[in-house]
């Protein structure tokens, strides 16, 4: 039975796009098959971040009115031969979709697939209404600082809502450094807030970057340790118990020696 | 007993609602016999008569002015939804509210309401009467009720106590690191600088709310 998975956060730009190739990536890498699914129509992403845009010739919106089959529009990866990609739209917006034609095509992409995950876009409207309208779990991505937290828990709330029960939380992009020296939020202070079941952590990492502008994932990258983090994400989805990496990498020199200083913390 | 005017009980005094849908002369007469009726419990206490958007004449407003006074009610207030009427009664010197808060039921439940769950941004918790709260408030979400509220748990977002013109009203918390409470028609804003978390109550004292650490102020 597929398991179908909607990656959302309210905030833009925290990390929805990065976290659902990777994690279409690693579950395909343990050897899932796996669509992953562009729902932000009209501002699409997940098609450059997979270096696949060249390829795509329908998209999600093609299926839905009919101009082509399923099929047509699915493209594979360039590296693992089980993933497959649902683009979105780019010259429409969100309109052109309904909560129930989001359902009706998530039930065709269940019977395919052992998993499907859904790239969710900004906000709280009708893009976000649609890509959790086929969903059975949610995945909330967020990183360690207020106003990204303060829209996590509006959308844990909506998920609440629109009975998707309670959806589990990856920390992305965290600065163990900044979290010592107090300046950043620690993954404590988000759950305190938010309440949730944590499924990750990740570390901030340039990267990312490079990656993204070549079109690759890091999760590929047997050396990277955020390719790593998002790997375990992966195993725990499937139901394995990994235990969570911290990312407390150890303090340089210089922290140890003002630490001492400073009375310790 | 007429259901066109109810009497029922509220904090700090009594509440006499007047349906919507009657005549005002027919709701005037019943008014007169319920005050006549409950003398006893009027006697010497804040009358509060909600007359939802109805308007009413100068001549009416002060027939009603005259039977309350008859019966001894130390206090009487309007709340109506009508600016029109609110203005006229301040000037026939009768203090006058809009209409705080409209829920389903208008009943207020004597005993108060314990809920057990946290409040995220965006969302919003209504309540006629007492409300204690077993959870966080999170900022962005609201707890909105007409008697006081207790919350057993974190304040981050906003509280508005005494919703419907109660200023006996209090706010109590863990931790209340609320953006802004209110308590009746006082708002207060939390410091720029908040230090160490302990328990507090807050309460309105004089004409400004007032925040004590609990540890203090029960004694």
């Amino acid at each position: 039975m597929a398991k179908v998975i909607t990656v959302t956060s309210g905030k833009g730009g925290v990390g929805k796009t990065t976290s659902t190739a990777n994690l279409g990536t690693a579950l395909a890498m343990l050897g899932k098959k796996v669509v992953v699914m562009d729902a932000d129509i009209g501002l699409r992403n997940l098609d450059v971040v997979m270096g696949l845009e060249n390829r795509i010739v329908y998209d999600l919106v093609d299926v839905i009115e009919g101009n082509c089959r399923l099929r047509q529009a699915l493209i594979k990866d360039k590296h693992q031969p089980e993933l497959f990609l649902l683009p979105a739209a780019q010259t429409k917006d969100k309109d052109a979709v309904s909560e129930e034609e989001m359902v009706e095509l998530v039930e065709q992409l269940r019977e395919e697939f052992e998993y499907v995950l859904i790239d969710s876009p900004a906000g709280i409207e009708s893009g976000f209404k649609n890509a959790i309208a086929g969903a059975d779990e949610v995945i909330i991505v967020t990183t360690p600082e207020v106003s990204a937290v303060r829209d996590a828990d509006r959308i844990i709330g909506l998920c609440e809502a629109h009975e998707k029960g309670q959806p589990r939380l990856i920390v992305n992009r965290l600065r163990p450094k900044m979290v010592r020296s107090g300046e950043m939020m620690s993954v404590e202070d988000v759950l305190q807030i938010l309440a949730v079941d944590l499924i990750g952590i990740i570390p901030e990492d340039e990267d990312v970057i490079t990656a993204t502008n070549k079109g690759e994932v890091l999760v590929g990258d047997k050396s990277s340790r955020t390719g790593k983090c998002y790997l375990d994400i992966a195993r725990r989805i499937t139901g394995e118990e990994v235990p969570i990496d911290p990312i407390e990498d150890n303090p340089s020199l210089l922290e140890r020696i003002s630490g001492m200083f400073r009375g310790g913390r | 007993m007429t259901d066109r005017v109810a009497i029922k009980g509220a904090r700090g005094g009594v509440r006499v609602v007047i349906d919507d849908a009657c005549s005002w002369t027919d709701a005037f007469n019943d008014i007169q016999h319920q005050l006549t009726q409950n003398a006893a419990l009027l006697n010497g206490v804040k009358v509060s008569f909600e007359l939802g958007g109805r308007m009413l004449a100068e001549t009416d407003l002060q027939a009603l002015q005259t039977i309350v006074t008859q019966h001894q009610v130390a206090e009487f207030e309007l709340q109506t939804d009508s600016r029109e009427l609110r203005q006229l009664a301040r000037s026939l010197g009768v203090s006058a509210r809009p209409v705080g808060l409209r829920t389903e039921t208008r009943a207020s439940d004597p005993l108060g309401a314990i809920v057990m769950r946290n409040l995220r941004n965006g969302q919003v918790l209504k309540h006629h009467g007492d409300l204690t709260l077993l959870g966080d408030v999170n900022g962005g979400a609201e707890i909105i009720a007409t008697g006081s509220v207790v919350v057993f748990g974190r304040v981050r977002g906003t509280v508005y106590a005494g919703a419907s013109g109660n200023r006996e009203a209090i706010i109590c918390a863990i931790d209340l690191s609320a953006t802004q409470i209110r308590i009746a028609d006082v708002r207060a804003r939390a410091p720029e600088e908040q230090g160490d978390k302990f328990p507090e109550i807050a309460c309105i004292e004089g004409d400004r709310i007032v925040v004590h650490e609990w540890e203090t102020y029960r004694r």
